[in-house]
């Protein structure tokens, strides 16, 4: 053990860390709780009422088939409303360096050659459990703001582990249709800003953020969104225009 | 709660708890509830937020003990689910606080002989080592205060935060590395 493992050790016995008897009020709470409604089983819930809300819907253009196409790696949709609050933030972790954002377990691509330049803060996340990194540009009259104030595009990577994945909760106004993106599988929604949760393999369900037009794909196992105020068209040649960072 | 007087180990216990004895399951989170706290502790830097946060997991981690593999190490899928717990606290909130841990005002070592691997060092030592383990980027910060702060072993911190241990040994080699270089420098 070196010097500042010891020095680390030394400075953990220092730290007035909490310590309380949690036994009995966890055991309490689990036996006074009726069975409540588990994320799995909202999750399971929200995707009847998904099913319902298209059957009701018949809107033309099979959005049954487009709701079975809505699950890429780490991502699914459903249909669903909810209340959402104000002030809910962009959160995407540390930031980073470009070339630090290399140093992820999986390839990392990036839209060097767009018009759009490089991107002006990039932020690395432990979360989802599988490592994210995200690419953001500030808002301004090429780049619309999306969802947030001072963001204009957001493009976002991520690996969800086995368990792990994002929902999409869409309320029936919102527009999703099915696409392929660079050879692979994907989807597109526009309108009103929608939410999205993460499930992990615990069955809890958290709100993680507001989202604006996204386009999302799966490649070689990685999860790819891209966030925008534009249209599919420009959300589809950035993505053509994705190269590999290193 | 044993069999020939002999208390139950942590497999049975685990047994138990998944065939719905809520007491075995208290039993559990006595062995691990420290630990969790740490855990939990360094990711909201609160008292009493820690503790809501482990008690809100160890609640959802007792009703996900169908989906735990029993060959797997419990203590690591345990913590894994109160870090996930904290982090989704804390991300609710939008932007996240940077707050120094609480240091102990009163020496801890109680008069009791520090162990050889733990280096008694002043409060101030202690400020500017916890200062820059929090000034690391995320990946090595939770790598290093899994293995340091909190006491896990590689392969534990490599369950809890779902990466391979070969991960957890490169990122703790980086991640000293940096320390080492921000306490010897501290203007870089």
């Amino acid at each position: 053990m070196s010097d500042l493992e010891r020095k680390l050790s030394g400075a953990a016995a220092g730290v007035d860390w909490p310590d309380s008897d949690l036994a009995g009020r966890v055991m309490t709470r689990i036996e006074a709780s009726e069975r409540p409604i588990t994320g799995r089983r909202w999750l399971q819930m929200a995707m009847a009422a998904a099913v319902i809300a298209l059957l009701v819907l018949a809107t033309p253009g099979g959005r049954q088939a487009v709701a079975d196409l809505l699950e890429i790696a780490g991502i699914r949709v459903g249909w669903g409303v909810e209340d959402v609050g104000p002030g809910a933030e962009l959160d995407l972790g540390d930031e980073v360096t470009l070339r630090e954002a290399g140093d992820l377990p999986f390839p990392v691509l990036i839209p060097l050659g767009a018009e759009v330049g490089e991107p002006d803060a990039v932020y690395h996340s432990d979360f989802p459990p599988g490592g994210a990194v995200h690419f953001v540009w500030e808002s301004g009259d090429v780049l619309p703001a999306a969802g947030a104030a001072d963001v204009g595009l957001l493009y976002s990577q991520f690996r969800v582990p086995p368990g792990g994945f994002f929902v999409k909760s869409l309320t029936p106004e919102i527009g999703a249709e099915a696409v392929t993106v660079r050879g692979n599988a994907g989807f597109w929604i526009e309108g009103a800003p929608h939410i999205i949760f993460y499930e992990d393999e615990s069955g809890a369900r958290e709100r993680v953020r507001l989202a604006a037009n996204v386009l999302a794909w799966e490649e070689r196992g990685v999860t790819h969104r891209i966030e925008t105020a534009h249209d599919l068209e420009f959300a589809m040649a950035l993505a053509e225009s994705l190269e590999p960072l290193n | 709660m044993s069999v020939e007087g002999r208390p139950l180990d942590e497999e049975e216990l685990i047994a138990h708890a998944k065939s719905g004895d809520v007491s075995a399951y208290g039993r559990l989170v006595a062995l691990h509830q420290a630990v969790a706290l740490r855990v939990a502790y360094l990711v909201v830097r609160d008292h009493a937020e820690a503790e809501d946060v482990t008690q809100e997991a160890l609640v959802k981690a007792y009703r996900a003990l169908g989906r735990f593999r029993e060959e797997a190490p419990f203590r690591p899928w345990l913590l894994r689910i109160v870090r996930n717990e904290a982090l989704n606290r804390v991300r609710g909130r939008g932007r996240r606080e940077r707050l120094a841990v609480r240091i102990a005002e009163e020496p801890v070592s109680g008069g009791a002989a520090p162990s050889p691997e733990t280096e008694v060092i002043g409060n101030e030592e202690r400020r500017l080592v916890l200062t820059a383990v929090d000034s690391l980027p995320s990946r090595y910060r939770a790598v290093i205060s899994a293995r340091f702060l909190v006491g896990l072993s590689e392969a534990e911190t490599a369950g809890m935060l779902d990466i391979p241990p070969g991960t957890v040994k490169s990122r703790t080699s980086r991640g000293l590395a940096r320390l080492r270089q921000s306490l010897e420098d501290p203007d870089e």
